[in-house]
């Protein structure tokens, strides 16, 4: 980011107000994740079928997240969400090892977006408290993420449900946020 | 891993390698999962068989995920709690699923009969498949064609304590109410089976030891989750709603609020067979929502307590009936409507505040 655009946007919020894009299959635990991160109740949790936003305050951010339903038939719409983002969360089921192909391929495809070049990428290695769960290095080895160049990325392991790790995910953020502004 | 500034992978690393405290900071952290005892995955798997029958009884899985996939003419029974279900790949299978906390995905299957208490419901690429259902979330269908669904009725004995460990209420099932992802103009994906057929009917019940064993049931009398009938299928246009409160916040007063709830299910079923059940529904409502369904506040000071339950008769009498029984079982505090021309809306209302309050 260019020192004026950085500064137009210190100056516009200067609580830094961010907006998150929440995606990745349906079924990865998206939803579950963003009540997860507004502390509220996981336990039933209805399948999306447009989008949820919630705002959450985490370490002097505020952050605007969009949950953005992900079945097949749908995932063509995130593209009208990719607008002004700062931070996209890909969530994946890590257990759920059919699927690691699908998912992996919507992964490249986000990336090769061009409104979303440059976006720092978080991937939450999700449902690790599930006995078939892949590691979170077992899937970004996988997924191939170490030739990401483009873009801040990580991955994180999780699990939604209990909200470990998902803390871990955030402080990522908010460093890697910090960085831009330097 | 890192980020393109700190990971090894990274061609910056070498430039710009982290500070010292920094790569303190990030030392792995140590979580549950890599200390956590491994398990074989092949004891929670049901993979490339034909022509067998597979029974898990109560304690043989324990609440862990389960993976059933490619799968010919068999028949699969889990009768204990999961974290979650897939169901990849199968062809003529018929399937008992126990209550399952997370979802439970069909996909990829064809001629199949299936009965399950899950917290979601999903398919995808599935053909003729029929559910006898409970779900405590809106079940989702996805280029899925010929689906039935129907409410399931079953009773064992561990069942009430392996619903409670899945945290799923027998008082709020959504069977009734599918959302298609993929729906085609002039054909309809899914329908609704006659209440003529039972679980029975498309699901055999398994070895009678088994049966003996657990106490099982299949039918429409002893089951435990309620029979409903769904919003769609009112038999007649007298309805009345019936919801309980919890007198006060413990858990002794919700465990009060569900057993009167089930009394006058059972009563009615016993005594009244004219009258049904449409649809039952345990959430929080809101003060304000509460207002506009009761059209008092007099309920209000419960509802901090925790949620409601509220039950749908249907039938000639059903109102007159449900005043006397409720008043003579002597069951409070609950709320019973009154026959009047605002009646329906005041239903409407009271599910759709329901709806919203599942929606995030
Ligand atoms: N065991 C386990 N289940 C999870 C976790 N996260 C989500 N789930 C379950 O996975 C299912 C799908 O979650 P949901 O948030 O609806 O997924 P979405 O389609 O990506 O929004 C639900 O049944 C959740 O309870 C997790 O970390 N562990
Ligand atoms: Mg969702």
């Amino acid at each position: 980011m260019g020192l004026l655009s950085l500064l137009k946007k210190l100056r516009s919020n200067p609580e830094q107000e961010l907006r998150i894009l929440l995606l990745g299959l349906d079924n990865a635990g998206k939803t579950t994740l963003l009540k997860s991160l507004a502390s509220e109740d996981v336990s039933h949790i209805t399948p999306t079928q447009g989008f949820n936003i919630k705002s959450v305050q985490s370490e002097g951010f505020k952050l605007n997240v969009w949950d953005i339903g992900g079945q097949r038939k749908i995932r063509p719409y995130w593209r009208n969400y990719f607008e002004n983002t700062d931070v996209l969360i890909y969530v994946i089921d890590s257990a759920d090892r059919k699927r690691f192909d699908e998912t992996g391929e919507e992964l490249s495809e986000l990336l090769a977006e061009e409104k979303l070049m440059g976006v720092p990428v978080l991937i939450f290695a999700n449902k690790q408290d599930l006995m078939n769960s892949a590691r979170a290095s077992e899937i970004a080895e996988g997924l191939n993420l170490h030739t990401i160049r483009d873009r801040p990325w990580n991955i994180q392991a999780c699990s939604a449900l209990n909200g470990e790790g998902v803390k871990d995910g955030l402080n990522w953020i908010s460093k890697n946020i910090q960085r831009k502004k330097k | 891993m890192g980020c393109l500034f700190t990971s090894p992978y990274s061609p910056l690393y070498y430039l710009f390698p982290p500070a010292k405290s920094q790569s303190l900071e990030e030392q792995p952290k140590v979580y549950s999962w890599d200390v956590r005892e491994r398990v074989d995955p092949k004891d929670y798997m049901i993979e490339n068989k034909q022509n067998d029958v597979f029974i898990k009884l109560p304690g043989s899985i324990n609440g862990m995920q389960f993976i059933i996939q490619n799968l010919e003419n068999c028949v699969v029974y889990l009768f204990d709690n999961v974290a979650q279900v897939s169901i990849d790949d199968c062809k003529n299978c018929k399937f008992f699923i126990g209550p399952s906390k997370g979802s439970v995905f069909i996909r990829d299957c064809s001629d199949c009969n299936l009965a399950t208490v899950c917290q979601q419901f999903r398919t995808r690429d599935c053909k003729r498949i029929t559910t006898f259902l409970s779900c405590g979330t809106q079940p989702i269908i996805e280029s899925s064609t010929s689906m039935k669904f129907s409410c399931l009725t079953i009773n064992y004995a561990q069942l009430t304590e392996q619903l409670k460990n899945a945290k799923i209420s027998i008082f709020n099932n959504n069977w009734n109410n599918i959302h298609d992802f993929t729906p085609v103009p002039g054909e309809l994906n899914y329908s609704f089976l006659s209440q003529t057929y039972q679980l029975i009917d498309y699901v055999p019940l398994p070895d009678k030891f088994t049966c003996n064993q657990l106490k099982l049931t299949f039918s429409k009398t002893d089951t435990l989750i309620p029979l409903t009938l769904g919003i769609s299928n009112r038999p007649t246009s007298e309805s009345v709603l019936v919801v309980y409160f919890p007198n006060d916040s413990t858990d002794q007063a919700q465990q009060n609020q569900e057993i009167q709830a089930s009394q006058l299910i059972n009563e009615i079923k016993n005594n009244y067979s004219h009258i049904l059940l449409v649809q039952a529904k345990k959430y929080n409502l809101s003060e304000l929502s509460a207002e506009n369904v009761f059209g008092t506040k007099s309920f209000n000071d419960y509802l901090k307590n925790g949620p409601i339950i509220g039950l749908e008769f249907n039938g000639n009498d059903a109102s007159r009936q449900c005043h006397e029984l409720v008043e003579s079982l002597k069951l409070k505090p609950v709320f019973v409507s009154c026959p009047s021309s605002n009646l329906m809306h005041q239903i409407d209302t009271f599910y759709n505040f329901a709806d919203m309050q599942m929606s995030v």
